[in-house]
């Protein structure tokens, strides 16, 4: 609702208010004035009796204009909703026919959306003969095409969507699940659709008028009050400019009405709005003395309406895999976009310390020295290269190499990660490639330089197992071989718990325990005990239930004063709740929280 | 209460085929793991058994008697819970669409299914955005029940979930098979899961089925070189 106190909401309401007004009491108003006929005062200018003017009878057409409004925005409304009204219809045919016949229909809608509405228009005016009746006709048939088409593409989307199948599943009957589930959900693109097309029919409709195929005399609406001014334009202005005003003015009101609708109707759900999480425990000391490959201390990102990222702190040294893991939402990606530069648009990357080889971080000179892997190769590789131009490339940009010796490297990068006969994968795309070649193929461009650090950021997690197990080895083959520092992103623990040494788990932007991966089982810290007790392993005892965390994560747009895990934690009590723990060290975890498990009563 | 039996099932999609003369059965109130990597052809299965897939062969049986869809005596869920529900119903009203009572017994079903999966009853009204991922699953599962179904299909139902999620899930599951006797066929890539759930397991590789034994001496004795492969590349052993 916020949306209607806005500048753009307010102007649209004062607008659309107007022109009501103006329909349904003009004709009380201005009726007896717009129709009485003056010889003596017939084609004036403008003077104080008539401020634009009379038209060829000396009557008002001020008060002929307003009048007016009534009968151009029903006509508007009118043919609006009968283009509507057959459009769904046809919209809906193809959903109900059969593949052979709605296959027919759709070809139909798609045709007739090809030409442009007001030729339509035209066309089925003369059809229909002139007049109101018929132009009203011919605007309707002349909107149909759009709001078939509407209807169909979302009929379609809709009506294929998992919840459709579960209601046929459970033997719900098919016209029930069009209007309980399939309409209601097309329902929204429409009445945006619904609501510009009357501005456009607005506009249409007073096109139709001044070419003498709309409203005949002696009824008027704008199109045929302009038709009346044209004439005059050099001699008398004011009398075209006014209905010309007033058409302009409807159709624009409308058209807005249309944007508005389509705000209100999109607008996330009432939701907090950014509520600064506090950052950093105060206090907090550094950790890690001597400097590592990469150090972040106190890491914070923030959105306009969130703050996926609020305090993270740690040391990634040279040849190590660290695993950063967390659920969805937990801001773990986020920290791996924030060392390498990636935030989109509009975040912001704050730290106290953020350095990368003993220097300042700056993401524009890392050039080759850091490479990132992502989720999905496919959509990280460009699908209109070969992989090793792709690849080439890197060394052409970073090391001034020619393309010759870049094309070598690259068949040499392929080969270093177990792609068999780069020569001829160098030459192939990506969609030539299955996931696990194209994941190797990443990581080989990522191999191009000699990187420092590889940022991976659920690199397997689109993967099969036995897939996942191959790029996991290699990842382990290139910290051996080249020493390279690996930032493991994942939300699998047991992925993690594999490959890693050391284990970070995040949690609500904050990291809230860091231990070795050999001590998972003995993690201090509460969520980190049922994290790894939730997820089952080959050993898990069948004849016991799974741990489970009742209740659901904060979203980075919510905050809590204090433990961010305190709502969804058994061992929480009312500090908990109010006072947000600092990090601290119990024998080889650091952990942040006020009741670590088995703490060996270390005070901090 | 009666064996679901798939025999010589094979569903092609033009030149592909999805799923290659696979023959199942899972004996009532007993559970069914099936396994295998992106692309075997495990989902498929699950849609051709409630005719959301055509069948080009084969058969599936139900009490000894070829199944007509849709039966509500079989109920699928989806892997993706948000997507399965109507965004624009509450999910009380959702999970009531499969009740088959009264306007007040309808009522006081969908509390008890509710109750069933431990979702709040007083929150019936809200819609799905106002949950979990987790307890969307969950109401999911309740919306199944309510069909008072005999057999149920689990397709990658914990999937799309996270880890702290998966195991309330996973355990609603195993108490509703517990309490009603129910049979079902429970889908997932991951081996540890399965192991939790199913009584017997069959791993399927591009289409056709490679092994199919008692859950322990399937994964504790593989006689399959494919299965030995699965089974050595779950994640965190030692």
């Amino acid at each position: 609702m916020r949306q209607l106190t806005r500048p753009l909401g307010l102007t649209t309401l004062v607008l659309v208010s107007v022109t009501l007004l103006l329909a349904v009491f003009g004709p009380v108003l201005w009726s007896a004035r717009a129709d009485s006929i003056d010889i003596d005062a017939m084609r004036q200018g403008m003077s104080a009796a008539h401020p634009f003017g009379t038209d060829y009878l000396g009557r008002d057409v001020l008060a002929r204009t307003l009048v007016a409004t009534r009968l151009s925005v029903l006509l508007a409304l009118l043919a609006t909703v009968l283009g509507a009204a057959l459009g769904i219809l046809l919209g809906t045919l193809p959903v109900v026919l059969g593949r052979r016949i709605g296959g027919l229909v759709v070809a139909f809608i798609n045709l007739t959306v090809a030409f442009p509405g007001l030729l339509l228009a035209i066309f089925f005016g003369v059809v229909f003969g002139v007049g109101a009746d018929g132009a009203v006709l011919a605007l309707a048939v002349a909107l149909t095409p759009n709001f078939a088409r509407l209807t169909y593409t979302r009929a379609v989307a809709v009506a294929e969507a998992d919840f459709v199948s579960a209601a046929r599943l459970l033997g719900v009957p098919r016209a029930v699940v069009i209007t309980r589930h399939v309409v209601p959900n097309i329902a929204e693109p429409l009445v945006v659709n619904f609501a510009s097309a009357i501005g456009s029919a607005l506009l249409s409709f007073a096109a139709l008028s001044y070419l003498g195929f709309g409203v005949q005399p002696p009824s008027y609406d704008w199109g045929r009050l302009l038709n009346e001014g044209l004439p005059r334009i050099y001699t008398d202005p004011a009398s075209a400019l006014l209905p010309g005003f007033a058409i302009v003015f409807a159709g624009i009101t409308f058209v807005l009405a249309g944007e508005l609708t389509a705000r209100l109707l999109t607008a996330e759900p009432p939701g907090h709005r950014a509520a600064p999480r506090e950052t950093a425990a105060p206090g907090e000391p550094e950790p890690g003395g001597e400097h590592g490959v990469l150090r972040v201390v106190n890491l914070r990102v923030r959105f306009p309406a969130a703050n996926p990222v609020c305090g993270a702190s740690f040391t990634l040294h040279r040849g190590e895999i660290l695993g950063l893991v967390g659920e969805s939402g937990s801001g773990k990606s986020v920290t791996g976009a924030a060392i390498a530069g990636l935030v989109p648009h509009p975040g912001q990357v704050e730290a106290e310390r953020l350095e990368f080889d003993g220097e300042p971080l700056d993401p524009a000179r890392l050039g080759d020295r850091l490479a990132m892997v992502f989720q999905d190769p496919m959509s990280s590789l460009n699908p209109a290269l070969r992989v090793g131009r792709q690849l080439a490339e890197v060394a052409e940009v970073h090391r001034n190499a020619d393309r010759r010796s870049a094309m070598a490297r690259a068949v040499d990068r392929l080969r270093a990660v177990r792609i068999r006969d780069p020569e001829r994968r160098a030459a192939q795309y990506p969609h030539e490639f299955s996931g696990g070649m194209r994941q190797r193929a990443m990581i080989g461009m990522g191999l191009m330089g000699e990187p420092r650090l590889i940022i991976a950021d659920e690199p397997t997690t689109a993967l099969d197992v036995t897939v996942q197990r191959d790029i996991l080895g290699l990842l382990r083959e290139v910290r051996d071989t080249q020493g390279t520092a690996v930032l493991f992103v994942s939300h699998d623990i047991a992925v993690v718990r594999e490959l890693a040494s050391r284990v970070l788990v995040m949690y609500a932007g904050r990291i809230v325990e860091e231990l070795p991966a050999s001590a998972l089982d003995t993690a201090a810290h509460p969520y980190t005990r049922a994290l790894v007790a939730s997820s089952p392993d080959l050993r898990t005892d069948r004849s016991l239930p799974l741990a489970t965390i009742e209740g659901r994560a904060p979203d980075a747009t919510e905050e809590l004063p204090g433990c961010p895990f305190a709502p969804r934690c058994s061992y929480a009590d009312e500090r908990c709740h109010t006072e947000l723990p600092a990090p601290r060290d119990l024998a080889g975890h650091r952990v942040s929280c006020w009741h670590p498990i088995g703490a060996l009563e270390v005070r901090a | 209460m009666s064996e679901l039996t798939v025999d010589g099932l094979t569903v092609r999609f033009g030149a592909h085929t999805a799923v290659d003369g696979v023959s199942l059965a899972v004996p009532a109130g007993s559970v069914l793991g099936l396994a295998g990597e992106s692309g075997s052809g495990k989902s498929t299965i699950a849609r051709a058994i409630v005719g959301m897939a055509p069948i080009s062969s084969g058969s599936v049986r139900y009490d000894g008697t070829p199944l007509r869809t849709p039966d509500r005596r079989i109920q699928l869920v989806f892997q993706d819970p948000a997507a399965a529900l109507d965004p624009r119903r509450s999910i009380g009203s959702s999970i009531a669409e499969g009740v088959r009572a009264k306007r007040t017994a309808r009522r006081a079903r969908v509390r008890e299914l509710l109750e069933l999966v431990h979702i709040d009853p007083a929150r019936a009204n809200l819609n799905p955005r106002e949950f979990s991922g987790g307890q969307l699953q969950r109401v999911c599962l309740a919306r199944a029940l309510a069909a008072e179904p005999e057999f149920l299909i689990a397709d990658e139902i914990t999937s799309a979930l996270d880890v702290s999620v998966q195991g309330a899930v996973l355990n609603v599951v195993r108490e509703i098979q517990r309490e009603t006797g129910i049979g079902i066929l429970f889908i997932s890539h991951n081996l540890a899961v399965l192991r939790y759930l199913a009584d017997t397991m069959a791993v399927l590789r591009a289409g056709k089925l490679v092994e199919q034994a008692e859950t322990e001496t399937l994964l504790g004795a593989p006689e399959h070189e494919y299965t030995k492969q699965l089974i050595d590349a779950v994640p965190g052993q030692e």
